[in-house]
């Protein structure tokens, strides 16, 4: 596991490096130095982040990697319609804040949402999470193993998540055709029923 | 006056437009998870908008690539960062505001009345 954590840290090293020479333009030794200098610092202020790991899965994950058996590979082609929905999708849920915001009712109906899916990785559920926060009205408060906690603001934006077209979208970034996405679906709608 | 001007003046108003409402929404809602919707998703299109702005007035250059990744930079770090705060909130036990609960709560008001 030990090499797994430096190998990581010199590999982030190189990525850093590399993003301030693309960056930076300047090639005298003293810009270059600069960059070493904050390139180290930053990697040794991420090794100490580097060693709990926040989720088991990443350990799973790793060693699955390491085996040759990792679950699910990402598909780039169909990055390149996910991105522009996902943007076109961004761009709804700001209009929907925009006009809860300025209504002076303000029309606003929030719930709890709890739910599992079913998805290959742990990248995946990140990516599942960001979607979620980016897309009308939601925010991943939390993930816990295949459970995210979802806050809507409005019941318009609950459709999103319980149609299951969100999670399909991204599940579809790693397999053709899967399965049922989202199962066992609860929402909470007061505070006695947390 | 150019076409790229007018794009680009269009793109920096609009997102302001998203960034004041973001600010407006942070002082009306009611609770922290309904700020959190706010600032979360109308400063991220806000920001990316005036970004995409800059594009254009920049014209194509290596100063407008370094702009194309800032956008994608936000996109990732902001909803991350949103999630931390809502996370953060929930694991301190903090109530989220519900409809329902208010209106029990008016009905009370009004029979002890």
């Amino acid at each position: 596991m030990k090499r797994i954590f430096i190998l990581n840290s010199v590999i982030q090293f190189i990525l850093l490096f590399g993003l301030w020479l693309l960056l930076s333009g300047h090639y005298d030794p003293t810009h270059i130095l600069m960059g070493l200098f904050s390139c180290l610092l930053v990697t040794l202020l991420n090794l100490r982040l580097r060693k709990y790991y926040y989720f088991k899965e990443e350990l799973k994950d790793t060693e699955a990697k390491i085996k040759g058996i990792a679950p699910g590979r990402i598909r780039i082609l169909r990055l390149f319609f996910y991105i522009p929905w996902l943007i076109w999708q961004i761009v709804i849920s700001s209009l929907q804040v925009a006009y809860a915001v300025l209504r002076p009712k303000m029309p606003i109906d929030p719930a709890l949402i709890r739910f599992k899916t079913k998805l290959p990785n742990l990248e995946s559920k990140v990516i599942l999470g960001n979607s979620i926060t980016l897309t009308p009205g939601t925010i991943t408060i939390r993930i816990e193993g295949d459970e995210f906690l979802v806050h809507a603001l409005m019941d318009v934006s609950q459709t999103g998540i319980l149609d299951g077209s969100l999670p399909t979208e991204v599940a579809k970034l790693y397999e053709r055709t899967p399965e049922q996405v989202v199962q066992q679906v609860e929402i909470i709608k007061s505070s006695a029923e947390i | 006056m150019e076409i790229q001007h007018l794009i680009a003046i269009f793109l920096i108003s609009s997102g302001a437009f998203f960034l004041l409402i973001g600010s407006i929404g942070l002082i009306r809602f009611p609770d922290f998870f309904s700020r959190t919707h706010a600032t979360g998703k109308a400063d991220t299109l806000g920001v990316m908008l005036v970004i995409a702005g800059l594009i254009f007035t920049q014209g194509i250059s290596v100063n407008s690539a370094k702009l194309l990744i800032i956008i994608v930079f936000v996109g990732i770090t902001n909803p991350t960062a949103t999630n931390a705060l809502a996370r953060a909130a929930f694991n301190f036990r903090e109530v989220p505001w519900f409809k329902k609960d208010k209106l029990e709560e008016n009905k009370k008001r009004k029979e002890s009345a």
